[in-house]
């Protein structure tokens, strides 16, 4: 075991310099009022060993919340704490400090062994555990008396109080074990992993079907064709190929084709690349056939020369109705002489018609200066008599007027008349005129397409057409020409045409095959899948997964017997103790005796404990603050003391175990201590003088007492030491 | 291991035609067929109480079976089963889960689950892997498959009688 021997703290919380406590006696007595640096003390202990485990909400400590390390008071910030203990095989140091650097708190820890090794940092932390083989949780509730973490086992939910109770027992390393495993979950894992095999069976299984299906759609079309279920084979598609191929190659030869490479497949999978080898060979033999290609020759010539035809007849049609129109307008409106002529005599009509209108105005001008000039010089006029006689003429003047204008008003209204009705007559003219243009053009017009296409059909008969030549004659002549020649190059035509039929028929065939043959390849495929070595180790993976679920669970159902078993050893073993313990603390009148009991819960295997009184009822409902306390104490100790050998700290810390206590239990407790101390080292810090000097009076084993007397800022507790 | 495709059709047929009750007594006499096949010493096939079949392949190969057919991933077992077992057990018989499971791809487990291990309920067939007795499905799965496609068609068409009849004959044969 390793006995706790020397504390130096620095910089820790309320501490400021170096501070040195020397564990040199069995019973170490921290007093002072509060605040002065009692748990502190203790807590620089429980840091250097555990770091930062015992700080922040995972503690289960309420106050370790946002809890400082660094001494807020001091600028640097730099901690330094060092435990020494004696072991087995000497002394044994342990230092941890933390520095502050860019506002971060940064820890160094060291372990320094008694052959003189020095480890540092993980390698330290991992020798720490692995030397006292105890967690902060395990330290805070089976070494260090923590009030608050002690309460916890009477107050928390069970699963907590389970947890802390087998810390408390040493049973916390099956306890991990056993919820590692159930966190492990692997029947899930398990389930996960044949259920992933399963979905890719039942998909297999899926594609199995709808190849099945597929397939017998297939055969049963196959059969409709003519395909014996016999014929469905590779060896018959492979023949199938070979005469397919041979059939290609004579009609090759047959056609002339002087490139053609022969190509017949001698495994099945080469059918599909042959397939398709064989459509392009045959497409590309057909048209490189000469009697196609005459044929083609031949209805292209046909083609061309039926347009011709057709061209031919309509131009010769619309020339017909052309001339037509034109002697039928010549016929109605004469020529264009006979309307030049009318032209021209209209034109004069109208011509003389202007001359005598032209005169006629003339005339009425000189009139018109005549009367003006009767008014102006022979005022008799005007006093009505004649200016030539002189004889008596009254209105003279006026009657000469009206019947000159009367007068040529008519005649010039005549020449008007005339005239328009000559100008009329020239326009119509003129619009016949027109007219015969038009059709001479249209005539002219019809004529050229006609001649073009004779020209053409001259082209296209390659032969000179003179004028006396029927062009359409010339045209059915050489289209009869090559009807027949055409019904020759069919002929010859069709019976190729049935080789390659042929050929189609049996490639036809030869896919019907394949594609069953593929399809059954592919189900194959998938079937064999589940024999494969691979598929096999994946099975035997299973089973092998399987086996080692089964085998977890029986390590675990063995650790579940082993902890029980384990926890009821020591409860029967810490029984009696912590029943001693509570009813010589507490001294209950209700309360006769208390039994812990430990059981397996049926859904996790964990233990799980309770307490009873001795007539079997939970006591904890009853029980007052101070009986609480004496009842935590109680099981603190009498279950500290059940740890035996699994515990490897040989001292106990208490801090302020006197809370809620009446004096009474404060003398039961000092003496409780005393009968301890026989067997275990104390540190007890308390504000309690009274309790103190029950220690001093009530413990025979030899005392140090470090008595903290003031703290301040600037030099932090100050801390006397008497034996 | 998996049922060939043809073969599991087969099943579906058969299992089609009777009915789930029949089919168990049918797949049971099959196995026992594949049983006899591979030159057991002494095969015992029952329609009533006790395990289905007790097998002694060699005198150091003894096993008690208790058949059972499932489409799912778990089987039930009950009380009786177990307790069925046991009993053979008592005789020096080891006990063994025969489960088929009725899918694609699927294929006998013989499983030889310690009897402190088997509770009344359903076992995961996953659970049962862990204690598969390998060789003798290696050895009797094919001859179960050849028993199927043999007499299937005469199942199909007898019933589970024709099976009494085959396994009558085959018991003559052996007492020869």
């Amino acid at each position: 075991m390793f006995e706790l021997t020397r504390l130096k703290v620095h910089g820790f919380r309320g501490f400021v310099d170096e501070q040195e406590f020397i564990f040199d006696q069995p019973v170490v007595l921290l007093c002072g009022e509060n605040h002065l640096g009692k748990s502190s003390t203790l807590n620089a202990i429980e840091w250097c060993l555990f770091g930062d485990s015992c700080v922040g909400k995972q503690t289960g400590i309420r106050e370790r919340i946002g809890w400082e390390i660094a001494n807020r008071y001091l600028p640097a910030g730099n901690v330094a704490v060092t435990v020494e203990f004696s072991g087995p095989k000497g002394i044994y140091k342990v230092t941890r400090e933390q520095s502050i650097t860019k506002k971060r708190g940064v820890q160094r820890v060291a372990m320094f062994l008694p052959d003189g090794t020095v480890v540092h940092e993980d390698e330290a932390e991992l020798l720490l555990y692995t030397l006292f083989r105890s967690s902060f949780q395990d330290f805070m509730t089976t070494v260090y008396q923590h009030q608050e973490a002690i309460r916890v086992i009477l107050t928390q939910e069970p699963r907590e109080r389970n947890d802390a109770i087998d810390r408390l027992l040493g049973l916390s390393q099956y306890r991990e074990l056993l919820g590692g495993i159930a966190r492990a979950g692997l029947d899930t894992i398990l389930k996960d992993m044949d259920g992933k095999r399963d979905n890719f069976r039942v998909r297999c299984g899926q594609a199995i079907s709808t190849l099945s299906n597929l397939i017998k759609e297939e055969i049963a079309k196959a059969v409709r064709e003519g395909i014996t279920e016999k014929e469905m084979t590779e060896q018959v598609a492979l023949q199938l190929a070979k005469n397919i191929a041979e059939t290609v190659k004579s009609l090759a030869q047959e056609l002339g084709v002087v490139d053609f490479q022969s190509n017949i497949p001698t495994v099945f999978g080469d059918i599909a690349e042959f397939r398709e080898w064989v459509k392009n060979e045959t497409d590309r033999l057909w048209t490189q056939t000469p009697d196609v290609a005459k044929q083609t020759g031949l209805v292209q010539e046909q083609r061309n020369l039926n347009t011709l035809k057709s061209k031919l007849e309509t131009d010769k049609v619309e020339e017909a109705t052309a001339q037509k129109n034109m002697t039928d307008f010549v016929k109605q409106f004469g020529d264009d002489q006979a309307l030049d002529k009318a032209i021209q005599k209209q034109q004069k009509t109208i011509s003389d018609l202007d001359d005598q209108i032209r005169k006629t105005n003339a005339k009425a001008n000189l009139i018109r200066e005549a009367v003006q000039y009767l008014e102006d010089v022979a005022p008799a006029v005007i006093e009505g008599r004649c200016p030539l006689c002189g004889a008596g003429a009254p209105n003279l003047l006026q009657h000469l007027k009206d019947e000159w204008e009367k007068k040529v008003k008519a005649e010039v209204a005549e020449l008007d008349r005339q005239r328009k009705k000559c100008k009329s007559s020239l326009e119509q003219i003129e619009g016949f005129k027109y007219k015969l243009k038009v059709l001479q053009k249209d005539l002219q017009s019809a004529k050229s397409r006609y001649n073009d296409c004779v020209k053409n059909i001259a082209a296209a008969l390659k032969r000179k057409i003179e004028e006396t030549d029927d062009p359409l004659s010339l045209l059915n002549k050489c289209l009869e020409q090559i009807e027949k020649e055409l019904k020759l190059v069919d002929k010859a035509i069709t019976e190729k045409r049935k080789t390659i039929s042929g050929i189609y028929d049996q490639l036809a065939k030869l896919r019907t095959i394949h594609e069953i043959l593929t399809h059954e390849h592919k189900r194959g495929i998938i079937e064999r899948i589940f024999k494969t070595d691979q598929f096999l180790k994946l099975e035997e993976l299973l089973n092998s997964a399987s086996r080692f679920v089964e085998d977890v669970k029986t390590i675990k159902s063995t650790l579940t017997e082993v902890s029980r078993e384990e926890a009821e050893t020591k409860i029967n073993a810490a029984g009696a103790a912590l029943n001693s313990y509570f009813c010589r603390i507490a001294k209950h009148p209700a309360i006769a005796g208390l039994v812990m009991e430990v059981t397996e819960d049926s859904k996790t295997g964990l233990n799980s404990y309770a307490f009873k009184s001795k007539d079997g009822t939970d006591p904890t409902p009853i029980l007052s603050q101070g009986d609480l306390n004496c009842l935590a104490l109680s099981l603190f100790l009498g279950l500290s003391e059940a740890t035996g050998e699994t515990q490897r700290f040989s001292f106990l810390m208490l801090d302020d175990p006197t809370q809620s206590l009446g004096p009474e239990m404060k003398g039961e407790l000092a003496r409780v201590l005393e009968d301890i101390a026989n067997r275990r080292n104390l540190i007890i810090a308390t504000p309690d003088t009274e309790f103190k000097e029950l220690i001093t009076t009530e413990i025979t084993k030899g005392k140090v007492v470090y008595t903290f007397t003031s703290w301040t800022k600037a030099d932090g507790p100050k801390v006397t030491k008497a034996s | 291991m998996s049922v060939n495709v043809k073969t599991f059709q087969h099943l579906q047929q058969i299992r089609d035609k009777f009915g789930p009750g029949i089919f168990g007594k049918i797949i049971q006499k099959l196995l026992a067929l594949a049983f006899y096949e591979i030159g057991s010493q002494h095969v015992v096939e029952r329609g009533v109480q006790g395990v289905d079949i007790d097998v002694v392949i060699t005198d150091a190969q003894k096993y008690a079976f208790e058949l059972k057919t499932t489409e799912g991933e778990g089987t039930l077992i009950s009380k009786e089963n177990i307790d069925a077992l046991r009993d053979r057990q008592k005789d020096g018989y080891r006990p063994v889960l025969a489960v088929l499971r009725i899918q694609l791809f699927e294929d006998w487990i013989f499983a030889s689950v310690p009897l402190s291990h088997l509770h009344p309920g359903t076992v995961p067939l996953s659970r049962l892997r862990a204690y598969r007795l390998k060789e003798l499905e290696i050895s009797i799965c094919p001859i179960f498959e050849r028993m199927v496609d043999q007499h299937f068609s005469s199942v199909l068409e007898r019933g589970e009688g024709y099976l009494l009849e085959v396994l009558s004959q085959k018991r003559g044969d052996r007492i020869v």
